[in-house]
Order: C-alpha cells, then structure tokens, then sequence
C-alpha cells in the first residue's frame, strides 16, 4: 500500500492558487506587510502575511459564505481546487463510494475573526443578537465538517489541533486512514488568525516578531532573528491510495507520502533535549530512509533564537554539518499556524516536481548554525525525497518525508 | 413594534444566505423552507431574527411545526401584542 499525493491547493500570502504561489516563492516574493484588516499599528505585531484578493463569493455560495469563517473559507477554496487538480470532480464520477472518502485537518484557533463579531454582539446588545451560526463557524472541526458536507465525504474524518505542527500531523493521520482502507483524503490545514482578538491571544506567546520593516521581521537562522510574523492560509492536499489513483485518467501523482512521527518536548528544566531530531529519526526509519537519502529538509524555522539553535542542531546532528541544503520559504509568508505545515508540504511536493529547492528569503544566515540554508535565489537540484520539519507551540514536533514518484 | 411585513420576513431569510433573492408570492409563502434549502439551523436563524424584529419569541421546539413562510406569519400574528 502506498499513499500518493494527486492534487494541491494553495491560498497563501504570496499566491492564491498553485501557479502564482510558487511563481511567486521561486521569485522571493514576499506577501509580508502591514496588517490592513484593521487598524494594526497600535499592537506590539503590526505585521502580517495577509491573504488579499480572495473573494470568497467568488468560489462559494453565499449561504456558505454567511455561516462560516475566512479560515474554512480558505480550505473550502483550496479544497475545491486540490479535488480539480486531481481530476477528481465531479466526484461522483470517480467511482468513489462516499464512505471511501475523508476529511482530515488542523486548525490552531478556529474561527476566529467570526466569533470575535458574535462575541462583540453578545457584549453590546445580548444573546438574542448572537447568530444560531455561531454554533457551527467558530469551533475547531468547522472546516472538516463543511468539507465532508460540502463533498459527501463520509470516511473516517477528524481534526487535529496541534499548534503549529498541527498541518504535518493532519497528512500524518491522512497516511493512517489511507493505510487503514480509504481511498481518498482530503488533508491539510488553513488558518485565520489576524482578527484583532486572535492577534492578542497570539501575542501571549511572546514569540511574535515587533519589527516594523516587513523585509526583516521575521529572519530565522540570521543573528537578528527576534521572533516571527504571523500570518493566514494553508494549503489543502489530496491524497490517495496509490493503486486507486492510479486507476483515473488524467491523474498526475506528485509523490509518495513515505513516513510520518510526531514527538513530543520534555518540560522544561528536565535536562533532556528537545524531541524535534527524534520526530525527523522516527519519520526517516519509517520511511526506510537513511539520513544521506534526504535530498533537502524544509525547516520549521521558528525566527526565536533559541528554537533555531535547536533545530539547527537538530539537522546539523542528524545530517552533518552543512549536510543537506535547507531552507524556509515561509519567511515570505510569515507562519500560518496550522497552515503552516500543509503549505510546506505543499511546497515540498512542487520542488520535487520541478527538481528546484525554493529559496529562504530576506535571511543572512548565522555561520553559527552550520546549516545549508538556500537563499536568495532558487537552488536547482535532482530531488528526490524531502522532510518537513513542524514545531507547535508547547512542545509538539513533527516530521513528514516526501518522494518522487 | 406591533406588526409584521412580509418585508420582515423576506429580510430574515436573505440574511441566512440562503437565496440571493427570497420571494414570497403566493406559491413560495407557502412552500416548506426545507425544501428551499433552509436546514434547521437556518430556520433557527430566521425564528431568532423575527424574534428580535417582533419582541415575539419563537420558542425552538416551533421548528417541527412552522415549515412555511405563512404558518411562521400566523404563528406571529397570534402572538403580537396589541397596539394601545
């Protein structure tokens, strides 16, 4: 049995849809600017990775529109062009019965910026005033739920709040269901966090980056790294059982989903080291790879000094020194939480099709680090297998290993 | 507010986003919701905003008996205080 990924979509902060994000990514085109949502200038964060000129009416019907939040907004898009992308639509063609079908995502924060609006009218004018929707937008399985609505996807669906980690962990458990007998998963993750109220909750973490230049605000694995930008999107993944893949015309198989792990940190003041190097052990051996067969890792990136030098030991250990090329596109999209992981995989997926290792931008890096961090521009390479690394907030460490077909 | 319009009534359904445009003639005012694409929780909705347009609550347990526009109409009109 083997799990193939068949179709992506992407809404990003440099690029809605698959073309432009990635144009845009190999060109070093950040979406990184100030927050224009709302008045963002009096928050210690103004920055952002903003999504704009997504028009939800534009893909969705308006009912939908109404009862849910932008993140589902972002996954039902994305969704809808992953299904399209694997020549999967209409659905009901692909002989696929509705139980053969799942929806698994992650989300960190649910529906925020809806709630926020409900929440300001229960304050102002009472619960009568509160929308019956608000039951339905604002907690974390929202966006499974519509998408298994939305495509009559009954199988085995979930959604996973991991943090950060939360957008590997989702095609993790996406590998489990395939594994376990479905067909076809829809997987990922989205999130929209920059509502006033999310940003506050955010800034709790003290790990948010309060620069005020957009083009180095968030610099992982560079001595000025002093926290990250925030930032909304995702992508959404299809993927399936190979053989059943296999049988639909018109499919183009970007590649094997070959190991997952997950680990989690000690607490602090144990001694013992963080568990991020373990995830990427686990993931590799499952994966039946040894670490010389990794051709680029996908940093998780955390723009937090101390975090960076965790991880950079972490692949320096694991690799050698300047062993295997590394790098973090998301420095132009600022890190989308539990959109994160998905966008990175996504982002694996295209550079093994293209044989190019997309580039770190707006990072001088640290000599320190002994890392092989691609910047500047695009790296061409024979690719083969990637890992993506994914750190949560509160100890969650995941790691997810691609390949060519 | 004493009274209910049909105006009312056609504001509270557009805002569940269900139709772009809610008519309400003479066959539509007396066609199930359900079957006009109002799940449950829609009908909820337009019960909750009446509710605040009238000062008549509709209590949720209503849902199993007012299926169309006309028999929410009545139900209201029942029920709405009387002018001084």
């Amino acid at each position: 049995m083997s799990a193939v990924v068949t179709g992506l979509g992407i809404v990003a902060p440099n690029g809605v849809g698959v073309d432009e994000y990635w144009r845009n990514t190999l060109a070093g085109v950040s979406g990184i600017g100030p927050i224009s949502r709302f008045d963002g200038s009096a928050y210690p964060t103004s920055l952002a990775g903003e999504v704009t000129g997504f028009e939800p009416l534009a893909h969705l019907p308006r009912r939908l529109v109404v009862q849910t939040d932008r993140w589902t907004q972002f996954a039902l898009v994305a969704a809808e062009t992953a299904l399209s992308d694997a020549s999967a639509l209409p659905l009901d063609e692909t002989g696929l019965g509705e139980y053969d079908m799942a929806v698994v995502t992650a989300s960190s924060s649910g529906g925020n910026e809806f709630g926020q609006g409900e929440l300001g009218r229960l304050w102002r004018l009472g619960p009568d005033h509160v929308t019956t929707f608000q039951s339905i937008a604002w907690f974390y399985a929202a966006t499974t739920g519509q998408l298994s609505i939305r495509h009559g996807m009954r199988g085995p669906c979930g959604v996973v709040v991991s943090e950060q980690a939360g957008g590997l962990d989702a095609i993790g458990q996406a590998l489990r269901v395939i594994r376990d007998g479905t067909k076809l998963a829809l997987t990922g993750g989205t999130e929209a966090p920059l509502s006033p109220y999310a940003l506050v909750c955010l800034q709790t973490s003290k790990l948010l980056s309060t620069a005020t230049d957009p083009t180095r605000a968030y610099v992982p694995f560079d001595i000025d790294a002093a926290g990250f930008v925030p930032g909304e999107g995702g992508a959404i993944l299809v993927v399936e059982d190979e053989d059943s893949a296999r049988a639909r015309p018109g499919v183009f198989l970007y590649g094997r989903v070959v190991g997952y792990a997950a680990t989690f940190d000690p607490p602090p003041g144990s001694g013992r080291p963080p568990a991020l190097r373990r995830a990427a052990e686990l993931a590799l051996a499952r994966a039946g790879c040894e670490p010389g067969d990794i051709d680029v890792v996908f940093a998780d990136a955390a723009g937090v000094p101390e975090a960076d030098r965790a991880e950079a030991e972490a692949i320096a250990g694991l690799f050698g020194e300047h062993g295997v090329p590394v790098t973090a596109p998301k420095t132009m999209t600022g890190r989308l939480f539990a959109g994160g992981g998905s966008l990175d995989a996504a982002t694996a997926l295209l550079a093994l099709r293209d044989g190019v290792i997309p580039p770190t931008a707006g990072v001088d890096p640290a000599a320190a680090y002994r890392l092989d961090l691609v910047v500047g521009t695009p790296r061409e390479a024979p690719l083969r297998t990637a890992l993506v690394l994914a750190r949560g907030f509160g100890g969650f460490n995941s790691a997810l290993v691609l390949q060519a077909m | 507010m004493s009274t209910i319009t049909l105006d009312d009534l056609r504001e509270a359904m557009e805002r569940c986003g269900v139709e772009d445009q809610v008519t309400l003639d003479e066959t539509t005012i007396n066609a199930e919701l359900e079957d006009r694409g109002y799940d449950s929780l829609a009908r909820l909705e337009i019960f909750a905003q009446l509710g605040r347009t009238t000062g008549v609550r509709i209590p949720d347990e209503a849902i199993h008996d007012l299926r169309t526009p006309q028999e929410i109409i009545n139900y209201l009109y029942g029920r709405l205080p009387k002018a001084s």
